[in-house]
């Protein structure tokens, strides 16, 4: 008997002596640090948040500073990311770019008459994409601690080369010499009666 | 009459042109095209990482209580566990990840809310991916903390931990008051730059 409640009060000891300390973490899986997007349109990527830890987390996806100007519908909300979730059930983010018109047409006249010749440095947007576990304060006294995973993102802004627009030209002579042939049209129906 | 025949006739031909001349503008991008037909080739290749603080950093670095001053080298209370000496700070890469980490780490302002400041030239660190008495290393470390991301380890193996050790200098004219800030740790697939 006594060395059963012995055997307990060992097996007590040692539970206590080494609590088992559940973990959270943070995780993102990406497909690809380069892309090549067109200017003046909406681009998205998808990225993935996993925590593959015990304790469910609160991730937050955000950008570096050098996408901030161009990005539209950053994820800025955390997620809440079970524990236990794999690299391959990652929650999925799209990550919204709006992309400028960067390289400069030569127009003739305004923004009319336009061509686009592509003979200067394309354009790249260069930074990060961070994923962090929400910070839940500090720690009272010293130093709190945030963690994050970044990974690179490079953005290479396609130039489209066109030759000169004349559609506006095209358009304009054709309402006017539809005006012409009425005209005409009509002078002829008038000198006939 | 003829005349005025001969002007719409021209009139005709001239607006057909024009007409001719929108269509191939506006669907030029269209009927241009390759006489080749291709077919694309296609493979994603994932990456992913996943990172966790050890429970202790993740309560926070703290140095305790300084009564004496100028002092150099104070440990943070978690540097040295009493049982085997290694540190209760670190940071786990998942076996779920498929990258080795670097790591970066930067800080704030250490300071109290009534804006005496402790240079962060005077919070210093070090880590490394093995955890013993030796590593990190002890003080004096002479990597001092900063505002921009610094570099430590390199290349950490899936499955490891990298573990940390944080040391406070204080001058004997820093004022009294109760310091904090904040300490951010991130991690990047080897080779990649924190900046």
């Amino acid at each position: 008997m006594n060395t059963k409640l012995f055997a307990l009060l060992l097996l007590l000891c040692v539970v206590l002596a080494f609590p088992v300390a559940a973990r959270k973490g943070v995780g993102i899986v990406w497909n690809t640090e380069t892309e090549i997007v067109k200017e003046g349109t909406n681009y998205c990527i998808e990225y993935g948040i996993y925590n593959p830890w015990d304790e469910d987390v609160n991730a937050l996806l955000s950008v570096s500073e050098e996408f901030k100007p161009i990005v539209n519908n950053e994820e800025s909300e955390p997620r809440l990311v079970e524990g236990g979730t794999k690299h391959d059930r990652a929650v999925p983010i799209n990550l919204c770019f709006d992309i400028d018109n960067v390289y400069q047409q030569d127009c003739l006249f305004g923004d009319f008459f336009c061509q686009q010749k592509c003979d200067v440095q394309p354009v790249t947007h260069e930074g990060k994409i961070v994923v962090m576990e929400e910070t839940t304060g500090s720690a009272g006294m010293g130093s709190s601690t945030t963690l994050g995973v970044s990974v690179p993102l490079k953005l290479k802004v396609q130039c489209n080369a066109h030759p000169r627009d004349w559609t506006l030209a095209y358009l304009a002579l054709a309402i006017l010499l539809l005006i012409l042939i009425i005209i005409v049209l009509l002078r002829r129906r008038k000198n006939k009666a | 009459m003829a005349k005025e025949e001969r002007i719409l006739s021209v009139l005709i031909v001239a607006f057909s042109l024009s007409l001719l001349g929108l269509f191939i503008g506006v669907f030029q991008p269209s009927i241009t095209g390759a006489a080749v037909e291709s077919t694309t080739s296609q493979v994603v290749i994932s990456s992913y990482v996943a990172l966790s603080k050890s429970t202790n950093l993740t309560g926070g670095i703290d140095f305790g209580t300084i009564s004496t001053l100028p002092v150099r080298g104070v440990n943070a209370t978690g540097n040295y566990n009493f049982s085997n000496n290694k540190t209760v700070y670190y940071v786990s890469i998942s076996p779920d990840s498929n990258s080795a980490v670097d790591f970066c780490i930067k800080a704030d302002a250490f300071n109290t809310s009534g804006g005496a400041e402790i240079g962060l030239g005077n919070y210093t660190w070090s880590d490394f991916a093995a955890n013993n008495i030796t590593h990190p290393e002890p003080y004096p470390t002479i990597t001092g903390m900063s505002t921009n991301y610094i570099t430590g380890s390199l290349a950490v193996a899936v499955g490891s931990d990298n573990a940390y050790r944080f040391f406070l200098n204080v001058t004997a004219a820093q004022p009294p008051g109760t310091y904090n800030n904040t300490v951010n740790i991130q991690g990047v697939p080897t080779g990649d730059s924190c900046t």
